[in-house]
């Protein structure tokens, strides 16, 4: 044989061994959960961050301890391939039987299409709490907020799809020996006016303190607006509740109200409130480091952790990796929103924002698909039960979702302020008007920007994107309808025949939530109607 | 001409075909089937599930209308022409190491010009990102350091008015309306592509030597050596590389993404009517109307293409 | 729809079948204006066979669905009008009633001049006292006390109709913590302040983890003051 056969035996030899240990790999994972006697749970998310992933293992370990015969295998994906992944795992039917709510999970077809609504199952204790004081709360009052809004709730579907593990809180973070030095003290800002008078002095004495150019706070395109927002959100406190009736009546508002009373004139844009709102957001941008819109979360992290900045806002899951980042100690503080005495600001605010709206995030949902349905919901109960979650914050160091459990002394500044009042609205109302700030942001926000700039520049812009919006949303809620329409007709013939007891609730149920939707729809419409636009795209 | 095979010929081993079937099986399904589905998909309002209306030609009548596909063509134009320009330094430097004398020395350009390619280009686009940080970055020091900032704050003052470029402030490159075109343009530098230089050299490398020997003899000078025997004798390359670089153009926003975010940066300036698919579809849900402004962009590729064929000719 | 298709017209299931592949055909995707029309004929000829049985009076309802929801370009007032025929031939069934809940909407709902609105408010409100089904008469209560908010009618029918709502018993946990506070909001505003009390303890009571609990707190501290 000659050396070239020799050479080609050889690589023929190494592709065949590859190939050969590829089968071998995916055939023995398979063969995993083809015994019969083993039900394998599969859970994916994307929580890469230090801490999570040993703590679901954790849970997964206890669980299996209990239940012998069965298996909980974890699966973390990377952040910027989940939403494809998950959209491929769904549309191929492969999908594990708990994902993570990510980017790709949320649409209202998706959570219809693949994802078993659990509103049935929350009204009942969680078994898993017995013992403790929830051993008699409905499930879905165990957690801090009720399971009540995104991105557990669908107020489109009406219906709860997540069991979260954690509440995200935003908090500033702070450089504490900086602090001192720039300062002069320890003592934190309380009130808005202070945090001003602490970002000004890192302007006018930073450099000259440290050496080098500090700036009071690392902003960044996903930094900023968890400022920002904030700060708007207390400024449209009272707009908010009047274009809500003084009602309480809507948990998150009714901002449809909003969009029509732009779009009739009724409401301006340079409306006192929103035009201060829009001020202390111009404010609030100028103690950031020049050209902060154009970067990334790791920029300003960055910026941070390298001493260049005094303070960046993020949310209380940052702790752990902030911490391990930075070579200084780090102190927390709230957002502080002006009251209703601050000179400046106070004149259109009830008072600080509650917290209780907080949402409770890393939520699993449960795939409709799932070989094992039971046992996946039961796990499910098992992880979000007030022992397993106390687990979970104290080897994650994130906060727990689940009430009554104890948190440790450095994550309590996280924990949720559940005293003070409904916040105001967002500033943007769909994809397009976020598109179109977005777009104009830099005006507002540059060194050069002001109020004026920026809402001269909205214009018209601003209305055509309000209708694209509102075009949108009627569309999403006729959609809605039509899928409910298909379910009921269903419960309507089965709850006929009395072929499924349930189904007589259910189609209670399901003619409630046509009413509210189809409330929500006629109004949308009818509006759009007398607008004069067409009411869907 | 190559003489015509008779079916009966063709066919006699038939079996041969078969091994043409998995190659063609996987590009029916990677592409024409995703191409084919996108022309199904634009006549219905589709959110990307199973849940679709047939709505006829309502997305292309919704396009005519598009006030932000129109505006993101003018920026589309701009780049297309700036891509243009920045052909040259690749044909230049490919004219430049085909006259070196050394053949060593040619190689070793070659390999040069190969190396930065293992760099994958998603990690030089995040490099570029990082030259135009406003804090950091490489191109606001350069400025700094050279007085090319003092000459841009005379320029704004005294011409542009843009009132953008001030002293003892950084220039933020991506994130003020006016300056996010010209980084587009400026991302890059100093524009020479690789493959580019390589297909060209390609081309320069089948000139014969005869060809320059009587240019000697005739007394062309360097310059009219490049226009009258290189430039032409390449123009099937350069051909090529402005077919590629037009349906590139046209087609990409991985770049514009990646720099500025769906929504096309500071005043929309970096929408791109790739970009406006991508935000139809991924920001506002609505895929059936994005297959139809795919459809609309094909529509220009193909136009451009045929026109680019129809007139930039070679001369053999 | 294969398994719909399988049983014949002529057998006891036939029309049942019939009514299941109408259905169907709304759901089938993609969503086509002959596959709507395809229905249509179908549900008419569930109720051609029979329109006063169960079977054909909900097929007549989803005629009227599909008038009002289904269409490319819906049809209110057809809807309108199968919803009122089949109103006033089976003012009894539960699905007739309901098709009244849906006529009341898209009556109150429609651009019409305020004075002819609140002429068919009136009227709805006799007619709705005469509904027995409990879904019809919550969603009943429910839609009129949403049209007194939108349209500006009296408070005080705008109480009696979440009252009456709340009587008839909200299903949904959300749902029914927005009408709690609703009851007790609008109580507050007419100075009933016994009624807005019960009902914010009562929000307190079954809402814990609302995010409006503060705010409830401070409208309890607020009415329990006395008048100055």
């Amino acid at each position: 044989m000659n050396r070239e056969k020799i050479m080609n035996l050889i690589g023929l030899t190494l592709l065949a061994a590859c190939f050969a240990m590829a089968l071998t790999r995916v055939f023995s994972r398979t063969a995993t959960h083809l015994g019969s006697d083993v039900v394998t749970i599969r859970f994916a998310h994307y929580q890469l961050e230090s801490g999570v992933r040993g703590a679901f293992d954790a849970i997964a370990r206890e669980y299996e301890k209990i239940h012998p015969g069965v298996v909980v295998e974890q699966m973390s994906i990377p952040e910027n391939v989940y939403p494809t992944w998950t959209v491929t795992q769904l549309a191929g039917g492969t999908a594990p039987d708990l994902i993570e709510y990510g980017p790709s999970t949320g649409s209202d077809e998706r959570l219809a299409r693949y994802f078993q609504p659990l509103t049935e199952w929350v009204g009942s204790p969680n078994p898993y709490n017995k013992g403790t004081s929830l051993e008699k709360t409905p499930w879905r009052q165990t957690f801090l907020d009720g399971l009540t809004g995104w991105p557990n709730y669908n107020t489109n579907l009406l219906e709860i799809y997540g069991m979260p593990n954690t509440v995200v809180t935003i908090r500033f973070f702070y450089n504490r020996d900086l602090y001192r030095k720039i300062t002069g003290n320890e003592t934190l800002p309380r009130t808005y006016q202070e945090f001003i008078e602490v970002c000004r002095k890192v302007e006018q004495d930073g450099e000259r303190i440290t050496g080098h150019k500090v700036v009071p706070i690392a902003g960044s395109k996903s930094n900023a607006p968890r400022i920002t927002e904030s700060l708007f959100c207390g400024q449209v406190q009272k707009l908010w509740a009047q274009y809500q009736g003084d009602d309480l009546r809507q948990a998150n508002g009714n901002e449809a109200v909003l969009r029509f009373a732009v779009l009739k004139h009724k409401l301006s844009l340079y409306d006192p409130a929103i035009q201060s709102a829009y001020q202390i957001t111009h404010d609030a941008g100028q103690y950031m480091q020049p050209g902060f819109m154009q970067l990334n979360r790791e920029d300003a992290v960055f910026t941070f952790t390298q001493g260049n900045a005094l303070m960046i806002a993020t949310g209380s899951y940052d702790t752990v990796s902030l911490t391990s980042q930075a070579p200084f100690e780090i102190g927390v503080f709230p957002v502080p929103s002006p009251t209703r005495d601050d000179p400046v600001y106070g004149k259109f605010v009830f008072g600080p924002a509650t917290e209780a709206g907080a949402p409770t995030q890393g939520s699993f949902l449960l795939y409709m698909e799932s070989k094992h349905k039971q046992q996946a919901l039961d796990f499910l109960r098992f992880m979000t039960s007030q022992k397993m979650n106390a687990l979970f914050a104290a080897k994650s160091g994130w906060l727990p979702a689940v009430i009554g459990v104890d948190v440790d002394e450095k994550m309590k500044p996280f924990m949720p302020e559940m005293d003070g009042y409904i916040n105001g609205f967002r500033p943007y109302w769909g994809a397009d008007t976020y598109r179109v700030i977005d777009n104009n942001q830099y005006l507002l926000l540059g060194s050069d920007g002001s109020v004026k700039k920026f809402l001269d520049a909205l214009g018209k812009d601003f209305d055509a994107a309000l209708v694209s919006d509102s075009q949108s949303v009627n569309k999403t809620s006729r959609n809605n309808l039509l899928r409910q329409d298909i379910a009921l007709a269903s419960y309507m013939q089965l709850s006929r025949q009395n072929a499924v007891p349930a189904a007589a609730k259910k189609v209670s149920e399901l003619n409630e939530i046509e009413t509210k939707l189809e409330l929500d729809l006629d109004d949308g419409i009818l509006e759009m109607n007398e607008l004069g636009f067409p009411p869907m795209k | 001409m190559p003489a015509t095979l008779s079916p009966r010929k063709a066919l006699h081993e038939w079996q041969l075909y078969l091994f043409l079937v998995p190659s063609l099986v996987l590009v029916a399904t990677f592409m024409y089937f995703p191409a084919a589905s996108a022309i199904y998909h634009s006549f219905f309002d589709w959110q990307g599930g199973d849940a679709a209306r047939f709505t006829g030609l309502a997305n292309y009548r919704r396009v005519l209308n598009d006030v932000v596909l129109w505006r993101s063509f003018e920026t589309i134009g701009i780049l297309i022409i700036a891509n243009i320009i920045k052909l040259i330094p690749s044909i230049l430097l490919a004219v430049l190491i085909h006259r070196l004398g050394s053949e060593k020395w040619q190689y070793w350009y070659r390999v040069l010009l190969v190396l930065p390619m293992i760099v994958p280009g998603l990690v030089r686009l995040f490099i570029w990102k990082f030259f135009f940080d406003p804090n950091f970055g490489i191109l606001n020091k350069v400025l700094d350091f050279t007085g090319g900032k003092t000459l841009l704050i005379a320029l704004d003052h005294h011409f542009l008015r843009w009132g953008i470029f001030h002293a003892g402030v950084p220039v933020p490159w991506l994130s003020e309306s006016h300056l996010i075109v010209p980084s587009l343009i400026i991302w890059g530098f100093p524009w020479i592509g690789t493959v580019g230089v390589l297909i060209y050299l390609a081309g320069l490398q089948s000139i014969g030597t005869e060809v320059y020997e009587a240019a000697d003899l005739d007394g062309v000078n360097s310059f009219q050596k490049f226009i009258h025997i290189e430039l032409p004798l390449i123009m099937t390359q350069v051909r090529l590389s402005l077919v590629l670089l037009i349906i590139g153009t046209l087609q990409g926003f991985g770049l514009q993404f990646l720099l500025l975010g769906a929504n096309g940066g500071a005043g929309g300036s970096g929408m791109v009517p790739g970009l406006w698919m991508f935000n139809r579809a991924f920001s506002a849900g609505e895929f059936g109307y994005a297959c139809a402004l795919g459809m609309v962009l094909f529509i220009f590729i193909l136009a451009l293409t045929l026109l680019n064929n129809k007139y930039v000719r070679v001369e053999k | 729809m294969a398994g719909f298709k399988q049983i014949p017209a002529s057998s006891p299931q036939g029309r049942e079948s019939v009514y299941g592949q109408a259905m169907m055909l709304l759901t089938v995707q993609p969503v086509t204006r002959g596959n709507i029309n395809l229905s249509v004929q179908l549900f008419q000829s569930v109720i051609d066979k029979n329109s006063s049985d169960d079977l054909g009076i909900t097929a007549k309802y989803f005629l009227g669905r599909i008038e009002q929801i289904y269409r490319f370009e819906p049809d209110p007032a057809r809807a309108i009008a199968i919803y009122e025929d089949l109103f006033h031939n089976h003012p009894e069934h539960p699905v007739a009633q309901q098709a009244f809940v849906k006529l009341v909407l898209l009556k109150l709902y429609d651009r019409i001049p305020d004075a002819e609105r609140a002429k068919d408010f009136a009227t709805f409100e006799v007619q709705g006292a005469k509904l027995q089904d409990h879904d019809a008469v919550r969603d009943f209560h429910l839609v009129m006390a949403q049209a007194c908010a939108k349209f500006g009618f009296s408070e005080e029918k705008r109480l009696d109709h979440l009252l009456a709502a709340d009587a008839a018993g909200v299903v949904k946990d959300d749902s029914k913590a927005n009408l709690i506070v609703s009851i007790a909001e609008v109580a507050r505003k007419l100075g009933r302040k016994d009624l807005a009390l019960q009902y914010y303890r009562r929000f307190l009571d079954e809402c814990p983890r609302d995010y409006r609990t503060y705010t409830v707190q401070q409208r309890i501290a607020a009415t329990e003051q006395p008048a100055p």
